[in-house]
């Protein structure tokens, strides 16, 4: 269960203040898939980082299964984004350095598994997604739609029960947005929350609800 | 994925930051290295001029030999000076007195000479004549097993070096002295001394020779063991119990006594120039330090501004802060290891090719200057050097907040 407790983020930037996230309160079950739709500024990206555990509030509480993010200690909030949450992100955010494997498996730095167990899951969401061919190639030599399948399989590695991807297909073409949006679905249905900002129709229609988000709050469609 | 692997990987893509890591702390290695031979060179130097100069004492105690001389009282120690020999003589008894007597006990090898100049008409040349016997034994001691220097046979002559160039003679050679043949027995070293000029023959045929039968004009006495600071008063009281007032003692120790200056000299001057040089290296290395940790630590700022992103990235997939702290932290204690080697590498090559300058340095006595301890110390404190430098700008990295770089779009 994810929930947003009257979440509060303020912007402060030479003298200018941006109140991009207004008393936000968000209650998701397991199983759900939400699009959160609205124009760009609105807070969209600053609402996933902060439910993600990426970004402190300035007030109220995110409570991922039981645990208040902002609560425990910086190392703990790392296990959590590690063992339960899976981001994706409209730019991929992929290290241009490692391989297609390296890529996929960092997402298991300082995890206790066995490489042999990390690699054989990080094999088969490649195989999954038709990039076993690619995993020793570097994240320049991939298409759009190739790097976003990496950061897909990325995002699933550890089994999240939470999806935050943010605006994922906002740079692919529809088969390769179909793609994505369709592994979204299957893990929403195996029980993962799903949480999709997008500012696309077809992207929303995949979803369960859409959320509409304007100048840092929430409002149901 | 491990910690180990995701550093390597980074090094492999930013060649040129490790590689300038690399180079910097190298050459702070090789700096501290390179001056602990250079001062190990310049011990080994000082060492070797101060056991030369010991060895040279030690030749020229044993060829001066004697550091007494006993003259004919009645000698004026200016004309003795002047002429390198005395104009008086003595009877040969009065070194047989001394060697008889119980009550000397200070004195040593007792040798009795008989010196002239004279002419050398064969050769046209003036030289000094010394009839030498070899050391008298005592008559009531155990005297020393081998003779400080060896009497010349009868029908041979030794010869100063440079008297012997001059006239060119070569050992075996025979030659006549005032009608008196004598074959070239040995032919000495250069000893800057009236040495050089001096004819040594058989003290008896001398004594003939000079017309003067069972005279002598000078004893030498080697090595006095005196118990006194006064030595020359203890002697003097000692021969006078056996010969009287008959005799005088001069000191002669002048060479032996210049050159052991010389050496304590040398010696300390050595102590000084090394305990120099070890200082202003140890400023410079010290300086060095410094400046290479400033430039690590740049470098590894640089690297973090760099790697923004990608610390960005790990954070939102869940690295805990510990783990990225370890990649920044890992790659600088490589760093410092690989800086270790490549200082000992660089400083090996330049004392190979022979880039110090200074002598006595090679890359075949570079292991044995530079102590297990000290190679140690260098891998363990390059890398600390490293991680203390880079810390800072680690620290930073790891605490750094992700949101920012991963909200741009
Ligand atoms: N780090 C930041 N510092 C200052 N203002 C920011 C920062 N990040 C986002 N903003 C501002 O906050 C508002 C919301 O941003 P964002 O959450 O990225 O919106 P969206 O993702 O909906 O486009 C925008 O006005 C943006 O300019
Ligand atoms: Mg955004």
């Amino acid at each position: 269960m994810l929930k947003l407790d009257a979440v509060t983020k303020t912007y402060r930037q030479s003298g200018n203040e941006v109140h991009a996230l207004q008393s936000v309160n968000l209650k998701l079950e397991a199983g759900q898939f939400v699009a959160i739709r609205g124009p760009s500024g609105c807070g969209k990206s600053t609402l996933l980082l902060t439910a993600g555990g990426l970004l402190r509030p300035d007030h109220g509480s995110v409570e991922i299964d039981g645990t208040s993010l902002y609560h425990v200690s910086s190392a703990e909030r790392a296990a959590v984004r590690q063992e339960k949450i899976g981001f994706v992100f409209q730019q991929f955010h992929l290290i241009p350095y490692l391989s297609v494997l390296d890529n996929v498996l960092s997402a298991t730095i300082g995890t206790k598994q066995h490489l042999s167990e990390k690699k054989e899951r990080a094999e088969s969401l490649l195989k999954q997604f038709s990039m076993s061919h690619r995993r020793m190639h570097r994240p320049g030599q991939l298409s759009t739609g190739e790097k976003q399948r990496v950061a897909m399989a990325r995002a699933m590695l550890n089994h999240p029960s939470l999806i935050l991807a943010d605006e994922p297909t906002g740079n692919l073409d529809k088969e390769n947005a179909d793609v994505i949006l369709q592994q979204l679905r299957c893990l929403a249905r195996d029980g993962a929350i799903v949480v999709l900002v997008t500012h696309d129709d077809h992207a929303s229609a995949a979803a369960d609800d859409v959320i509409r988000m304007e100048a840092g709050s929430l409002m149901l469609e | 994925m491990g910690v180990g692997r995701m550093i390597w990987m980074e090094i492999l893509h930013r060649k040129w930051n490790f590689l300038l890591l690399l180079l910097v702390l190298g050459m702070v290695v090789a700096y501290a290295l390179t001056s602990m031979q250079i001062i190990a060179a310049e011990q080994q130097q000082t060492e070797a001029k101060v056991a030369a100069m010991d060895d040279d004492i030690r030749k020229t105690m044993k060829d001066l030999g004697f550091n007494i001389n006993i003259l004919p009282k009645d000698q004026q120690l200016v004309d003795f000076y002047a002429n390198d020999f005395a104009d008086k003589t003595m009877p040969y008894a009065f070194v047989q007195r001394l060697a008889d007597s119980e009550f000397v006990s200070s004195l040593n090898h007792l040798r009795p000479a008989l010196i002239q100049k004279v002419d050398w008409p064969e050769q046209k040349r003036q030289v000094l004549l010394m009839g030498v016997s070899g050391v008298v034994p005592w008559t009531h001691r155990s005297n020393a097993k081998k003779p400080m220097s060896d009497p010349v046979p009868a029908d041979s002559m030794n010869i100063g070096s440079a008297l012997a160039k001059q006239l060119n003679l070569q050992v075996g050679q025979a030659v006549v002295l005032n009608g008196e043949s004598f074959k070239v027995n040995k032919i000495y070293d250069p000893r800057g001394t009236k040495d050089d000029i001096t004819v040594w023959i058989d003290l008896k045929r001398a004594q003939s020779m000079l017309n003067l039968p069972d005279r002598i004009n000078l004893i030498q006495a080697l090595e006095c063991n005196c118990a006194s600071i006064d030595r020359l008063a203890e002697i003097e009281k000692e021969i006078s119990g056996v010969l009287g007032e008959e005799v005088q003692v001069i000191e002669l120790s002048a060479s032996a006594t210049a050159r052991a200056k010389a050496r304590t000299n040398i010696a300390n001057e050595g102590k000084i120039r090394l305990a120099e040089l070890a200082k202003t290296s140890r400023t410079r290395t010290l300086w060095l330090i410094g400046l290479g940790a400033t430039v690590v630590g740049f470098l590894a700022y640089f690297n973090v501004r760099q790697r923004q992103f990608e610390v960005g990235v790990l954070r939102a997939v869940g690295a805990p802060t510990s783990k990225i702290l370890m990649l920044f932290i890992g790659k600088l204690f490589l760093a410092g290891l690989l800086g270790a080697i490549a200082g000992i590498a660089i400083s090996l090559t330049a004392c190979k090719l022979g880039l110090v300058g200074v002598e006595g340095i090679s890359s075949s006595s570079w292991f044995s200057q530079v102590s297990g301890p000290a190679l140690a110390a260098v891998f363990v404190l390059t890398p600390a050097l490293a991680i203390m430098a880079g810390w800072v700008p680690a620290a930073i990295a790891a605490g750094q907040d992700p949101a920012l770089i991963l909200s741009e779009e």
